[in-house]
């Protein structure tokens, strides 16, 4: 325990923050929480062994070379967001800054620009569920995005923010922070994408993203996780939603060591809405975690959740998703659906749906399944000629279809049809062809 | 305050009718826990020495526990050297008939309007009193002694067939399970012991109904049942205890054990004090309940409708060990004033084509909380696997509580795991359409509330399915709203 402290202890020096600072408060509350263990109900079962050995990375630049590196091209008219290492690079992005009414930049810069937008909202949403993870981040949190939507503002074009992992030194961990505002009636859609581009090493990131919609704001967010190489991941991604306000998240992830999303929604006002969707296929030794709290603090919101599981190998799931509904919050409507396919003998998946209710005009419900492939169904294709293993992936591609059709962006939506196809190597049976993994951008 | 606010004030004010207390001299432990208590009460009940022995190694390991706190539950816990471990009634004189028994104890059993000799004639049902924490009582056991059936109260059973109760106590429940688990099997008191021999289908469904009596006596039942091959048992549990204003605390152990094509059938009504309107007083229920499908093609199956007690924590169990094995879960689960309760079961499936059932209903009013809390595991041995689960809840005002928290825990491909569950409130047009043909708002109210519960209801015997609908009917009176 006291090796553990002297490393997080060192690391944060080179940071050479007061003791009296946000950052140094945060490193105190980390401390006494330390890594998590399996008995914490929370991460019950995800391994956490791994982000044990690793020392938060303090480095706060960018690497002045990166080699060629290839991403997937989504097709769009965008303006494209680069971090390095959890440090926005503005050299490689491109944007246009404050012509829709958004402005984007760096959170350092934003600390001066917009200091009072920042610190008013900054760390607002982690004080209510304190989690070790989002407190290492404030403590070491690189500078990372910013983007606030002035009233009335509605982006034109589809924000892709491209977190690259490159030459991280071995066992560091990337602590990257994004901070979102949406003021009134302002609309923005967001994609996020993590790369390692490193052969070599992993790319460990702790990423903590702040989200705060204001009334009849509207935020759309599509998070596409697809990597060969190593990428073990924590996410906690926190909204605040205003009255009216409207919220929808799609997770995508194709591949990934480790991946454990948390998502927290709170439902602050009247009438708000909050959608989050998710598939996941894992193979080999995947674990992908994903843990939802919507909460409905105010009446009459509603909240959707689908989230679907493909599991093959020695590959494990986890879906721990939960609404909680406030005293007063009548009128609520959530639904709740979780539904997962085991392909292998060896592949575990762990479900784990709740609800806690304390309002008694509300509708919720929620439900839970876990079976194999029809048998039927794979009869039905093979008797049309389609070889077994083919019509096993196609079934595969219908039952991961319902999220992937539920994307507004058509092309983005595409985009990820074409990837499933390419996944799933269906090429053959699609009309939109394959899309090649690497596409130099 | 609007109809609906009235209807449930008033049906949160019903007091609970069976707080009384009958006047038995008492032999009480010493108050506190420690050893030599553990060795007293071995040594009141005349046990071998390896008793003793299990006694103690529960004890030890209990005193390395820690209780217990994830549970949606919140009370002050409960002192453990305040509690007396032992308590029984000093006249031990063995009866023939209901005339040769204490006038007092018979009283008790009009106020809770289960007069016995009807029960005797019109159930056949053979009652094994638990008065505190030992029989007093047990009838009709020489016609089951016919068929081989072995029914008596466990300290009994020590004494009588010691090979058969060494072999399975503690098997399903080992000692180190949980923290009330220890402290059982180190202090545990008395409980009933049924073994069906193989072959046998029991001819008449038995029944124990327990009271707490005597005041800060802890109860720590323990109730082993074993089916052998082919044999067939349905055993009703029902408690109903006296109105006490301090916390008491209940923490039994039963264990069941279903050999190849045996089925066990075990059906509760559980009544136990809740505490006055304040949420002062009530029975702390700690129950750790489990049976294991040992035999091929066996079948347990747990029925309980819970309106009693402040807090109840309690999880009655299913280990689908043999292939074909059926698993059963069926509870109704009523809180009011400021009970709590969170239960629930866990099915472990390890055999190959197992299934298992659940369905809970849980009904919350006034200012209560109601948890289901389950578990599906499907283990990668358990092919074929099938589970089916509905967790309904019904809310009854605004300041209580319902929640769900079902894991579900998948190792096998093949494993077909189905969950669902709801959270709803009586609906105006419901009520509506019930006042339209003539039904008050109450009988509204209790015809749909009856209708939530029928499923789980239509699991249990005929006459505690009357009971059950009665209780339900106090614990929710005037009230459900």
């Amino acid at each position: 325990m006291i090796a553990i402290k002297n490393k997080y202890t060192e690391a944060f020096e080179k940071l050479k923050k007061s003791e009296n600072s946000a950052e140094a408060h945060a490193l105190k509350r980390f401390q006494k929480m330390g890594i998590p263990n399996r008995k914490s109900e929370v991460y019950k079962y995800s391994n956490l062994k791994h982000f044990k050995n690793l020392t938060p990375s303090t480095e706060g630049r960018i690497p002045h070379k990166l080699p060629e590196y290839f991403t997937h091209q989504y097709l769009l008219d965008k303006h494209l967001l680069v971090t390095v290492n959890g440090v926005f690079a503005e050299s490689l992005s491109s944007y246009e800054g404050d012509e829709d009414g958004i402005h984007i930049s760096c959170m350092c810069d934003a600390r001066k620009e917009f200091r009072d937008i920042v610190e008013s909202h900054y760390n607002e949403t982690s004080t209510e569920y304190p989690d070790a993870f989002s407190e290492m981040n404030t403590a070491f949190a690189q500078c990372g995005i910013f983007i606030y939507a002035t009233k009335n503002a509605q982006a034109k074009k589809p924000i892709v923010m491209l977190h690259l992992g490159y030459n991280q030194p071995k066992d560091s961990l990337t602590c990257q922070r994004n901070l979102i505002v949406l003021e009134q009636n302002s609309e923005v859609e967001l994609i996020e994408d993590y790369v390692n581009i490193d052969k070599e090493e992993a790319f460990n990131i702790n990423h903590f993203s702040e989200y705060f919609i204001k009334q009849d704001a509207r935020l759309k967010v599509n998070i596409y996780q697809e990597d060969s190489n190593q990428v073990h991941f924590i996410g906690n991604k926190f909204f605040e939603l205003g009255k009216g306000s409207n919220l929808k998240v799609t997770t995508l992830n194709f591949q990934g060591e480790f991946i454990r999303n948390n998502f927290r929604v709170n439902l602050n006002g009247e009438h708000g809405e909050a959608t989050l969707n998710g598939i996941f296929i894992n193979g080999d030794k995947d674990h992908t975690d994903s843990r939802i709290l919507i909460k409905h603090n105010a009446p009459n919101c509603e909240s959707f959740q689908t989230f679907k599981g493909i599991l093959d190998d020695q590959s494990t799931g986890v879906f721990n998703g939960k609404v909680f509904v406030a005293e007063g919050a009548q009128k609520t409507n959530a639904f709740q659906s979780n539904k997962n396919i085991l392909l292998s003998e060896e592949a575990t998946i762990n479900t784990k749906p709740e609800l806690e209710i304390y309002a008694d005009d509300v509708k919720c419900s929620h439900g839970a399944t876990c079976g194999q492939l029809d048998e039927n169904a794979i009869f039905y294709a093979q008797t049309r000629g389609i070889p077994r293993e083919k019509a096993k992936k196609l079934i595969v591609f219908a039952f991961a279809q319902e999220v992937i059709q539920d994307i507004d962006n058509e092309l983005f939506k595409n985009f990820m049809e074409r990837r499933l196809v390419h996944n799933l190597d269906l090429a053959e049976y699609s009309t939109h062809g394959s899309v090649q993994s690497g596409i130099k951008e | 305050m609007s109809k609906d606010d009235i209807i449930l004030e008033e049906a949160t004010s019903g007091e609970y009718k069976y707080g009384f207390t009958t006047n038995i001299e008492q032999d009480i432990a010493e108050i506190g826990l420690n050893e030599d208590v553990v060795r007293f009460i071995s040594a009141k009940k005349n046990e071998p020495q390896w008793l003793l022995d299990y006694r103690l190694k529960a004890f030890a390991i209990w005193q390395k526990m820690d209780e217990p706190n994830w549970a949606h539950v919140k009370y002050s816990k409960p002192d453990f050297q305040r509690i007396s471990y032992y308590a029984s009634s000093k006249e031990k004189k063995k009866l023939n008939s209901l005339d040769e028994a204490d006038p007092e104890l018979l009283r008790t059993y009009e106020k809770l309007g289960i007069p016995i000799e009807e029960q005797k004639m019109l159930a056949g049902v053979a009652v094994d009193f638990v008065m505190d924490s030992e029989s007093v009582f047990t009838s009709f056991k020489k016609q089951l002694a016919e068929v081989g059936i072995i029914f008596m109260s466990i300290s009994e059973a020590v004494q009588e067939h010691p090979e058969l109760v060494k072999k399975f106590m503690g098997t399903v429940i080992p000692p180190r399970d949980n923290f009330y688990a220890a402290l059982n099997s180190a202090v545990f008191s008395d409980g009933s012991f049924v073994y069906i021999p193989k072959g046998v289908r029991c001819p008449m469904e038995l029944s124990t109904y327990f009271r707490i009596n005597a005041e800060n006596t802890g109860q720590f039942e323990r109730t082993l049942i074993i089916a052998e091959e082919d044999s067939y048992v349905s055993y009703l549990e029902g408690c109903t205890a006296p109105q006490r204003d301090e916390n008491q605390l209940h923490a039994a152990i039963v264990e069941l054990i279903a050999m190849d094509r045996a089925e066990i059938k075990y059906s509760t009504v559980q009544n136990w004090y809740p505490g006055d309107k304040n949420g002062k007083g009530g029975i702390f229920n700690f129950v750790t309940k489990r049976g294991l499908c040992q035999g091929v093609s066996s079948k347990i199956s747990w029925t309980q409708v819970e309106t009693g007690s402040a807090v109840t924590w309690k999880y009655p169990s299913c280990i689908l060990k043999g292939d074909h094995s059926i698993g059963e879960f069926y509870s109704v689960a009523v809180t009011n004033n400021y009970q709590q309760a969170d239960t629930g079961t866990k099915m472990i499936h390890i055999g190959k084509n197992t299934r298992s059932r659940i369905v809970s209903k849980g009904i919350s009013a006034g200012h209560s909380e109601n948890s289901y809390r389950g578990l599906v595991q499907i283990n990668k041995t358990a092919e074929n696997a099938y589970n089916f689960s509905q967790c309904d809840s019904m809310l009854m005002g605004e300041t209580c509580g319902a929640h769900t928290f079902p894991y579900l825990e998948i190792k096998n491909k093949t494993a077909k795991v189905e969950h669902e569950a709801t959270t709803s409130k009586i609906g105006e047009d419901q009520l509506f359409y019930c006042n339209q043909r003539g039904l008050g708002d109450e009988e509204a109210v209790h015809l749909i509330v009856n209708g939530f519960c029928k499923e789980v209801f239509k699991e249990l015997p005929m006459e505690f399915a009357v009971e059950a609908q009665k209780l339900l009917e106090i614990s929710l009176e005037g009230s459900v709203g």
